[in-house]
């Protein structure tokens, strides 16, 4: 149900707003656009269907701040 | 006036929002119980330098970001990572935005809905905001903060009836210096510090003569103490200091205990109406924050042509950034170090950069005007 809701928000964005701009062919937008776009979807395969069990980067910089600042 | 752009007044009332967005929700936690009141006294004492540089920058650079600053003073390559940090902290703050809301919001009603529906849900309404213009941003902002207003003046009222127990505020400042210092410092990093998202929307935010940008961020940051100061009151007389400490929502808690007899009840509907919508006012800021940052390390054009892929990014982040409540509240105690490059730093050196080119202008422009008089 989630990813459902998930496909459904990219589909969305890709229709209304990913395949205008191509249209438009500005190949900076377009540029920035994919990367955004992969980038999303690569964090959100790593959680979900890779590595459920990944550290949070809530955990990741405080961890890195005990670590190296020795503080806390 | 330009058609992307907010009067100084609504910028004032959106950074009021701004700064109660997450605070009045997941209350003050600084560990000193109750004097959290006078750890909040210290905390708004300690961000007025930080404000006021803010203020300083956005004075000196009236029509430009943070980015279009940081592009204008340092060399691309210093200049790009300093702008990429500032996203991250946009991002980041967004996240942190969405997973506080969405854990408030199932916790207190929509218990069995899955998480990624209603971060969906309230990231659709913040990315349409981000895309209509600021002007109406600042617009519908005004009337929102009316509302809020009025909501804590009714909870102001209500709670007087209840605030019988004042023995909870005893002892005064039992805690050392030292731990209501610390209890300040998390409160200067979160939420006054955090307006240095404000200097993202600098360029959108249109001053008449007298108008002074000291005055916007001095003014939200005074109001948003005052809120803060009545919220924590209310909330340590009604509950005690060990309930606030050990509540996640402390004020949604103390709103549930009051009410006038059989008159006037549930007023935490109304409550919760109120942090909905400061949290998506400070969702917006956010989204535009990171939209604009992303805008110019690209060299692109609109910055609004990127803000519905970003909403997928935010998304992804708000999964990797907490897992739950417990994370975001444990991690407030690591977030005052965290937040020093970001609130401090960077806006520290990108000061002083701006006063030396500035400088460094004034004496040329003289150099100028003295050479036809030789």
């Amino acid at each position: 149900m989630e990813n459902a809701v998930v496909i459904l928000a990219y589909t969305a964005v890709i229709v209304f707003s990913f395949i205008p701009t191509i249209k438009k062919k500005r190949t900076g937008e377009i540029y920035v656009y994919s990367l955004i776009i992969l980038l999303s979807i690569s964090l959100y395969i790593l959680k979900v269907f890779i590595n459920p069990e990944l550290k949070t980067i809530s955990v990741f910089i405080t961890e890195l701040i005990e670590k190296f600042a020795n503080v806390k | 006036m330009k058609k992307e752009a907010m009067t100084m007044k609504q910028a004032i009332f959106i950074m009021i929002m701004f700064i109660l967005g997450n605070t009045t929700m997941i209350g003050l936690h600084t560990h000193v119980d109750q004097d959290a009141w006078i750890s909040l006294l210290m905390g708004f004492l300690f961000a007025l330098p930080a404000i006021l540089i803010y203020a300083r920058i956005m004075s000196i650079y009236p029509e430009k970001n943070i980015f279009e600053v940081i592009q204008d003073l340092f060399k691309p390559v210093i200049g790009k990572m300093l702008i990429v940090l500032m996203i991250f902290f946009g991002l980041f703050m967004a996240s942190n935005v969405i997973c506080i809301f969405n854990n408030f919001i199932r916790m207190t009603s929509l218990i069995s809905t899955p998480r990624l529906i209603v971060s969906v849900s309230f990231l659709f309404v913040s990315v349409y905001l981000a895309l209509s213009s600021i002007a109406s941003f600042g617009r519908g902002s005004v009337t929102v903060f009316y509302i809020l207003l009025i909501v804590v003046i009714i909870t102001f009222f209500m709670s007087l009836g209840k605030m019988n127990n004042l023995n909870n505020l005893f002892p005064i400042a039992n805690h050392s210096f030292k731990e209501l210092a610390g209890g300040a410092w998390t409160i200067f990093s979160m939420p006054f510090a955090e307006t240095v998202l404000f200097l993202g929307l600098a360029d959108a935010i249109i001053r008449k003569k007298k108008e002074s940008s000291y005055k916007t961020f001095i003014y939200a940051a005074l109001f948003g103490f005052i809120i803060l100061l009545y919220a924590s009151l209310r909330n340590e007389i009604l509950l005690g200091a060990s309930l606030v400490e050990n509540s996640y929502f402390p004020s949604y808690r103390a709103a549930r205990l009051l009410g006038i007899r059989n008159f006037l009840e549930r007023i935490e509907g109304a409550l919760t109406y109120d942090y909905i919508m400061a949290g998506i006012a400070r969702l917006t800021i956010c989204i535009i924050f990171v939209a604009k940052g992303t805008t110019k390390l690209f060299g692109l054009k609109n910055y609004k042509t990127i803000i519905p892929p970003l909403g997928l990014l935010i998304l992804s982040f708000c999964l990797i950034g907490n897992d739950n409540i417990i994370q975001i509240v444990d991690f407030l105690e690591t977030y005052r170090y965290y937040a020093i490059p970001f609130e401090i730093a960077i806006p520290l050196i990108v000061w002083i950069g701006a006063e030396i080119k500035m400088r460094n202008n004034r004496m040329k422009k003289n150099n100028i005007q003295s050479v036809p008089e030789q």
